[in-house]
């Protein structure tokens, strides 16, 4: 009765990850993988579909923050949708969600920057010609490129299934506080709590700005299309096209807001005008955890009488399914310097 | 009930104190080694890159140990037996690895009792005492398949419960940890009255197992079976040692250590000479950050054990922590030796623990000396006994 029987590996540290959203199981999936002998647990409150991924779009698109190193953003661009690829491209796309999207990126005015930062990492990259600005005779410039859409609805489960398989614990609890978690005896604890660093670890620098979505039923639509710096979107998915949105600042609310949608459904027709037609299947809210610069960090916090190394990943932002694997690997490397430093124990 | 015991650890007592004055210019030194290596990307980059080898290399062994290889005879799946063992045949091997094993002769005791086994798989004593041997031998994993072997033929055995709690501990097993101690007070008649009412800790153990599989249980079942101690602990007008033990171990997990020493403490009161209550108290300390009154513990399970290899495991660990590297080695160096000293014909490596060799590599890195380090690499014993100018 007391055989080891899932994890017949021996395990000598143990590493909590907290969120249940596409950066806490990206995070969990690389660390429960790269690090066998670290037992890995993911607590959340959360879980698909109810989480702020479920209401993301999921296409790899990002701007850059002000502070961190473009050359770290690169790379973390680089290297999420390195690791989405092969995905879309293999006999699991459908079931993780995972395809590839071909679209525009349109402008009113010339844009600083007429080669964004993760252009080479894309597909195709091209501007586009005056013949298909034709159609946006309110643009001046636009982009033509095709990136992956990564539909968390799907992928979520499917990480799930991963993370279980590499031995990972999944857990439904709420934190309030990392000294929960510490009185558990985790070895490190690694913060992927999205807006919910605000109570958990008192950071004042995240923030809410909230998004609202609607799902149509516009299946000759093919091409997405994204206005400037994202105000208007629409992006054809596997069931149904996604057109927003908000940027709403400090914004909690998470019910729908008629307005809006009415709003939403206005601009995107006069990109769009088939949309106007479209049936509405559904709407839906998120709060993206939006931070000036998202914070991939370690720090010690001083916990009960213990000295415990917390690993942070969260504050992406609109860019969390778009960083999600680049910021995993990222928090990784911490985890594994944060283990460096943890003494091997005394054994009783 | 503390005080008295407190006083037991006195520095003067034990001596440890040339190693504990210099305590000051050690630190400074641990310190500028410690950025010294961390620096060195390179070297951790080597280490991660080897630790995660031997990680997985674990998983190749684990699962062709599903395929049972020739050395595990199929009644004793999952304990791998030394495959040229001289005591095979050998007559009174119980006994005589009995008396081995509490002589501190650890690594011939564990030859001694898997001969027993081999003649008797289902002598659950001998099982019993190769578990609690192979732990004295920092060997986890061996220590852990002969205690749960051990209980499937003699569920209520509550030395062996206990024992199997301190390893599945140490193994960062938590939960099957607080499960075996839950199982000690149900088997045990002086407190099984208090789990009266509670049925759901009460309840076949085939039911709990099932439950604690599904999720939250973890922090709450660690709750409810510390409670459980301390209501018996209340209940007792004597110390019960053995339950203060659990005690410690359910501190130890909850990472509550100055408790956890109260409970060690209290145990010692009534067994001053259990070495194994000195090596826990001793890594209790030492968990606890609180690595100089370890090594007085640890000196004084070494005073009563010389050959308690787990305990001289620790004091090397407690060395690096308190920055006395060279001493550090030193353990780690004669630990290794006494390993070696089995008479099995196998080769010497394979009767040495990964750890503790990993442990010395730590303590090597930060000496400075690359062509040390480069011979743990190897694992070239003689070499660093003779660096260290220790007998072999």
């Amino acid at each position: 009765m007391y055989h080891i029987q899932n994890h017949r590996v021996m395990k000598s540290m143990t590493v909590v990850v907290v969120g249940g959203g596409v950066v806490g199981f990206s995070t969990a999936v690389c660390i429960a993988e790269a690090l066998p002998y670290c037992s890995v647990t993911l607590i959340a409150d959360r879980f698909t579909p109810d989480t702020t991924s479920d209401v993301a779009a999921g296409i790899l698109i990002c701007s850059p923050f002000p502070d961190i190193p473009l050359e770290q953003q690169q790379r973390w661009f680089k290297e999420t949708i390195d690791h989405l690829l092969p995905i879309a491209q293999s006999e699991q796309a459908s079931e993780a969600g995972v395809f590839l999207s071909s679209g525009w990126q349109i402008h009113k005015e010339l844009p600083a920057d007429k080669v964004p930062f993760w252009s080479a990492f894309v597909l195709g990259f091209r501007i586009m010609t005056d013949r298909e600005l034709k159609r946006f005779p309110d643009h001046k410039f636009g982009q033509a490129f095709t990136t992956v859409k990564c539909e968390c609805s799907n992928y979520l489960p499917w990480m799930e299934k991963r993370f279980r398989k590499a031995g990972g614990q999944v857990v439904k609890q709420k934190v309030n506080d990392l000294q929960e978690l510490s009185s558990q005896g985790y070895d490190v604890i690694v913060n992927c709590s999205g807006l919910g660093a605000k109570s958990l670890v008192g950071d004042s620098q995240v923030y809410p700005v909230r998004g609202q979505v609607l799902k149509v039923q516009a299946p000759w639509l093919q091409h997405f299309i994204r206005d400037g710096e994202g105000q208007s979107y629409i992006y054809p998915g596997m069931h149904s096209v996604t057109v927003g949105g908000t940027r709403q600042v400090d914004d909690w609310r998470l019910e729908v807001d008629p307005e809006d949608s009415q709003d939403i459904l206005e601009r995107c027709s006069s990109l769009e005008p088939s949309l106007s037609r479209a049936r509405v299947l559904g709407v839906s809210v998120g709060l993206r955890p939006s931070r000036k610069n998202v914070r991939v960090e370690r720090e010690m916090v001083l916990l009960g009488s213990r000295q415990v190394p917390v690993v942070h990943n969260y504050g992406h932002g609109g860019w969390g399914v778009t960083l999600s694997w680049g910021t995993a690997l990222e928090a990784l490397g911490l985890v594994r310097k944060c283990l460096h430093e943890v003494r091997p124990r005394a054994r009783l | 009930m503390t005080a008295g015991v407190a006083g037991r650890l006195s520095k003067e007592r034990f001596g440890g104190g040339a190693l504990l004055s210099r305590n000051q210019s050690l630190e400074e030194e641990f310190e500028r080694a410690k950025a010294a290596v961390e620096s060195d990307t390179e070297f951790w980059d080597k280490m991660q890159a080897e630790w995660e080898e031997l990680a997985r290399r674990n998983w190749l062994t684990e699962n062709e140990q599903a395929q049972t290889p020739s050395s595990v005879s199929p009644h004793e799946k999952g304990y791998y037996f030394h495959t040229d063992n001289p005591y095979k045949d050998w007559p009174n091997a119980f006994e005589e690895g009995f008396r081995k094993s509490k002589e501190g002769d650890l690594p011939n005791a564990v030859l001694l009792l898997e001969g027993a086994i081999l003649q008797d798989p289902q002598d659950s004593e001998a099982w019993q005492v190769l578990g609690t041997t192979q732990a004295e031998n920092e060997n986890e994993q061996a220590a852990i398949v002969s205690l749960q072997r051990c209980l499937e033929l003699h569920p209520n055995n509550l030395q062996a419960l206990m024992a199997l709690a301190v390893s599945l501990t140490n193994t960062g097993m938590r939960q099957d940890a607080c499960e075996a101690l839950l199982c000690w007070l149900r088997h045990n008649s002086k407190y099984k009255h208090l789990l009266k009412g509670k049925r759901h800790l009460a309840g076949s153990p085939g039911s709990q197992r099932g439950m604690s599989r599904v999720s939250t249980v973890g922090s709450s079942q660690l709750l409810e079976v510390k409670e459980l101690f301390l209501e018996a602990a209340q209940h007792n007008r004597d110390t019960d040692p053995d339950l203060q033990t659990g005690l410690g171990v359910l501190f130890n997990i909850s990472a509550e250590f100055n408790k956890a020493v109260e409970a060690f403490n209290a145990a010692l009161s009534v067994r001053p000479e259990d070495y194994l209550l000195w090596n826990r108290l001793g890594a209790t300390l030492a968990n606890g950050d609180r690595s100089e009154e370890a090594v007085e513990a640890y000196t004084r399970a070494l005073e009563l054990q010389p050959g308690f290899i787990r305990s001289r495991y620790n004091l090397g660990i407690s060395c690096i922590n308190l920055g006395a590297h060279r001493e550090a080695a030193s353990n780690f160096l004669t630990a290794l030796s006494l390993q070696r000293k089995s008479r099995s014909r196998q080769l010497s490596h394979q009767v040495m623990s990964g750890n503790i060799w990993a442990a010395l590599r730590i303590a090597l890195s930060m000496m400075d000396q690359p062509e040390l380090f480069q011979a743990a690499n190897i694992g070239d014993l003689d070499l660093l006994m003779k660096a260290f100018n220790l007998d072999m």
